[in-house]
């Protein structure tokens, strides 16, 4: 008798523990947060330092991480694959909320979810505009666009002409030079539709592969006062079949050009660019995710969220090339990269 | 107190006696603490029939005889008062000093930690029964005891683990490789592993604890890396899936559900070997060793067989016996949970894969590789042992089997419930969001919380050398990502990789070769580490995805053309041996077709894996 009595007993406080975990586990919210590139690339790394400076101790959330690795492996079939699977992994681990960086896991994957009730969509490093995803009227999307901040790029150009030996002034005229990709046409779209007084912008001249980058970055020299670069990853080498290393592309042109070269985006100086300027990665990844665990708190509030455009920008500099140019920075400049990890010695 | 001199002699007879020589020297140590030497006069009693047992003797000196009245008197040599370290009340015999004698004295209390020794207690058993037999006389065997012989391959082999490192290290070096040193490094502490796997120098598990180990102490990498793979989700599901393995095991759930079976179908012998086909294929999931469910299943053959004829036995055996092992073998990559090297292989894939391909969805993918290799496979046991004698045995003896086994007991309850549990939370992942890992672990808690895995099965029957092996080599995968040191794999092997990407079926062929040629001389656990290691990380890089080249490394290495390729089909001849002939050629036949229908079934499911974006 007593020993039916302890085995009921034992029963019954498995079968409360299993309950107690079920009911838990089936209620817990779940966050996918889906990257269109991998680990590798310097701007996803930071975009996620941006999501972890925005969770909190005991958020009791679910969270997933899935990079489709669409920057190694950019053939459209390569990208429809990898869009299967993520799409797959969306429908098996079913988020509450899918946060989709960059624009190919937007056009890839989170199209399809658009208007899906039980999923709600936050982005972040989106630089097409809403229209191209069909965003703009989705009652289930917000998020934060990743827009190259103009004004950013004149203030730091205004602080490193003033710090020169030779007081000057900032003037002169700008070209945008980039591959030909969708997303550097996005910006270059975008470049040409936003006031850069008192420089004078001349518009981007794109190219397919890296012979032709060179002739072009030739042919520029001494046409301009400044040389934007920022999409480059995707110049085929002369076999054409693969392309030239993000690191190949830019050492060379700073070896090669005799204008002053200035990134749009911060890893750009990673890669051996002097100076960059790009929108903050921190803040994407941070202002994403604190929205993603709103909409997990309060699913409701996502018509409180309009979408954000992003504010904050980085400052990247390689020494040996402003070395190499003679170029002094201001100490402000310089403590502000190495503040954020972006000073390359 | 006893005397050194004394204590001298007593340590030589610990020393030198045979009986000892398996015991352990510390528990020797604390038993000479414990024994004496005592002298004794012509006409005293030692021992008297009847008397409660509670010393062993030995005779060191002097003459003592048996006086029992109605036995054989005789002169007694060596130990005697067995009785009492063989668990007897009281002694059996009496035993008187004929001349002064010096004997041992070995309380029982004293040797009660020695029973756990075998060679101590079957060397008593054997004294007392050939006493009992009327020797009286015990000859003790004191020829010294026949060390293990050293091969040549063992030599040669640790040669090569001092070699192969500096080979390595100097080549990288000279080559001016571009390679951080720790890299280096660790390339040559992996050279070290590869030569004491192809030798077998060492068990398995040891060579890959020397690597994580290595490269903490040379500073390659932190601890908490080396050894993540002891706190993965892989390794919870393998300890997991262990235990509820050994509750399924011993509480011989598998037996009746072969009775079952037998019961359910018609008695013929197509239904005889789906049967033992179906018995293993159920086992496949849930006991993650071949060797484990071949141990299970082995029995078996003698059970169905042993009312069969004799030509039955040798024209049909030799099939059921196939039936048996390949019903316990064939399916193993098609389940992540069905052998320990696919829980290494889910470890070494990315994150992210690792997360998507749990035990179900592995299942998918694989399903129609499965599905075509199970159909050509039964085709080809139907031609290959193809005969004309009948064989049908009558179900009331099954029936009988079953009533004897009676209703089932609270261990099979509890296996049966266990399974239950670990299938829905497969199934229904989606509604628990729980980890399958964790729901296994869970199950794990439940078998011991209830008692069903007790800690001394917890201990001898949960494979612990397997696990060490599963957690250090997830930590050897981590430290070769860390150290970048696949990337530089993958550059070397870009050829390929190339045609991963250009040419899968082209790709599987080659694979296909490679396996075969270094399944001659590397076991199937070394052989998938090794391709694994060298290709995964080559898939990432091609966009590949990694599951893919796992499955195929695991799915062409899981063969054997010869008996010394494939350790559980050597256990599973040892079991088997005189219940049926070894039809060694039309095994060979089988195997050689096997191969060539996996090439068919991967062929099959390509396009499976097109639609899934796998490739």
């Amino acid at each position: 008798m007593k020993k039916l009595l302890l085995s009921v007993i034992m029963l019954s406080f498995l079968v409360a523990t299993i309950g107690v975990i079920v009911v838990e586990g089936a209620s817990r919210p779940r966050i996918l947060i889906l990257h269109s590139y991998e680990t590798d690339y310097a701007w996803t790394r930071t975009v996620n330092q941006g999501i972890d400076r925005a969770k909190r101790s005991h958020m009791n959330i679910d969270i997933r991480y899935h990079y489709m690795n669409t920057k190694n492996q950019s053939s459209e079939a390569a990208k429809k694959r990898a869009a299967t699977v993520a799409k797959r992994v969306v429908d098996s681990y079913q988020p509450n909320v899918l946060l989709v960086i960059d624009d190919d896991a937007q056009r890839l994957v989170a199209t399809d979810y658009i208007g899906n009730e039980a999923i709600q969509i936050v982005f972040a490093g989106v630089n097409a505009e809403l229209e191209a995803y069909g965003y703009q009227d989705a009652d289930n999307v917000t998020g934060i666009l990743e827009r190259k901040s103009v004004s950013a790029i004149i203030e730091v150009l205004r602080l490193l002409v003033e710090s020169q030996p030779r007081l000057g002034s900032l003037k002169g005229s700008v070209v945008y030079l980039s591959d030909s990709s969708t997303s550097a046409k996005l910006d270059a779209d975008y470049l040409a539709r936003q006031e850069w007084a008192p420089l004078d912008y001349q518009g981007h001249v794109g190219v397919k592969s890296f012979e032709q980058w060179k002739q072009e970055v030739n042919r520029l020299n001494g046409q301009y006062q400044f040389l934007l670069v920022g999409g480059y990853r995707k110049l085929f080498s002369e076999d054409s079949e693969s392309f030239v290393s993000a690191e190949e592309v830019a050492q060379w042109t700073e070896a090669n050009s005799t204008l002053a070269i200035v990134g749009i985006n911060a890893f750009n100086s990673e890669d051996g660019v002097m100076l960059s300027i790009g929108a903050s990665p921190f803040e994407q990844g941070e202002i994403a995710f604190e929205r993603a665990i709103r909409l997990v708190e309060d699913p409701t509030s996502l018509s409180q969220m309009p979408v954000a455009i992003s504010k904050q920008y980085v400052v990247a500099l390689r020494h040996q090339a402003l070395e190499n140019r003679d170029i002094r920075v201001p100490k402000v400049l310089e403590a502000f990269a190495r503040a954020t990890n972006n000073y390359f010695e | 107190m006893i005397m050194p001199e004394k204590l001298q002699v007593l340590s030589q007879f610990l020393k030198s006696n045979p009986a000892f020589s398996g015991c352990q020297k510390e528990d020797l140590a604390r038993l000479l603490a414990n024994i004496s030497v005592v002298k004794l006069a012509p006409g005293e009693v030692v021992c008297r029939s009847g008397e409660d047992a509670n010393n062993l003797y030995y005779l060191l000196e002097g003459e003592l005889q048996t006086t029992n009245k109605d036995q054989i008197k005789g002169p007694i040599s060596g130990f005697f008062g067995e009785e009492s370290a063989l668990g007897m009340r009281s002694y059996i015999y009496d035993i008187e000093v004929v001349e002064s004698a010096e004997l041992v004295v070995l309380p029982l209390e004293a040797i009660v930690t020695l029973e756990a020794y075998s060679s101590f207690k079957q060397s008593l058993l054997d004294s007392f029964h050939s006493r009992l037999a009327g020797q009286t006389h015990i000859e003790v065997d004191l020829s010294p005891k026949r060390e293990v012989e050293v091969g040549y391959r063992q030599i040669i082999g640790w040669l090569f683990a001092i070699i192969t490192p500096l080979m390595i290290y100097w080549g990288l070096i000279l080559s001016q490789q571009p390679l951080h040193q720790d890299a280096i490094y660790f390339a040559s502490i992996l050279g070290i592993c590869s030569v004491m796997w192809i030798f077998r120098l060492l068990p398995d598990y040891v060579p890959g604890l020397f690597a994580v180990l290595s490269a903490v102490l040379l500073g390659i990498t932190t601890s908490e890396s080396a050894f993540s793979g002891f706190s993965s989700n892989s390794f919870f599901m393998a300890l997991s899936i262990l235990g509820l393995s050994a509750v399924i095991r011993s509480s011989g759930l598998s037996y009746r559900m072969l009775l079952h079976l037998l019961l359910i179908g018609p008695a013929s012998k197509i239904w005889y070997n789906i049967s033992f086909f179906s018995v293993g294929a159920l086992l496949t999931p849930v006991v993650p060793t071949v060797n484990g469910r071949v141990t299970i299943v082995a029995p078996f053959l003698k059970d169905l067989l042993s009312g069969a004829s004799k030509e039955a036995r040798e024209q049909e055996g030799p099939r059921l016996k196939a039936s048996l092992l390949f019903g316990a073998s064939l399916l193993s990559p098609i389940f992540v949970s069905s052998k320990s090297v696919n829980f290494i292989v889910l470890g070494m894939l990315p994150q992210q894969v690792q997360q998507y391909f749990q035990w179900l969805d592995w299942l998918l993918a694989a399903l129609v590789c499965g599905m075509v290799l199970l159909a050509l496979y039964a085709v080809s046991l139907c031609w290959v042992y193809r005969n004309k004698q009948s064989l049908k045995l009558p179900k009331t003896t099954s029936l009988q089997q079953l009533k004897t086994l009676g209703s089932l007991n609270p261990a099979e309850w509890s296996s049966i419930l266990g399974l239950i549990v670990l299938i829905s939370a497969l199934l229904f992942a989606n509604i628990h969001r729980i980890e399958v890992a964790w729901v296994a672990l869970a199950i794990l808690f439940y078998l011991m919380m209830f008692g069903f895995l007790d800690p001394n099965q917890f201990r001898t029957k949960i494979d612990w050398s397997f696990l060490v092996f599963l957690g250090s080599l997830i930590g050897v995968v981590d430290i070769i990502h860390q150290v970048e040191l696949d990337t530089w794999l993958t550059g070397k092997i870009y050829w390929l990789a190339a045609y991963m990407q250009q040419s899968l079926p082209l790709f599987v062929v080659l694979l296909a070769v490679i396996v075969s040629l270094i399944r001659l001389i590397l076991p199937i656990n070394a052989t998938v580490i090794i391709l694994a290691t060298l290709l995964i990380p080559a898939s990432i890089e091609v966009g590949v995805n990694p599951w893919v080249i796992g499955f195929l490394i695991l799915f062409l290495s899981e063969s054997f053309f010869w008996p010394f390729q494939a350790s559980y089909y050597m256990q599973f001849l040892s079991l088997t041996t005189g219940i049926v002939s070894n039809d060694e050629a039309k095994l060979m036949k089988m195997n050689v077709l096997i191969y060539l229908f996996k090439l068919v079934a991967v062929y099959i499911s390509i396009p499976y894996w097109q639609s899934m974006g796998l490739i």
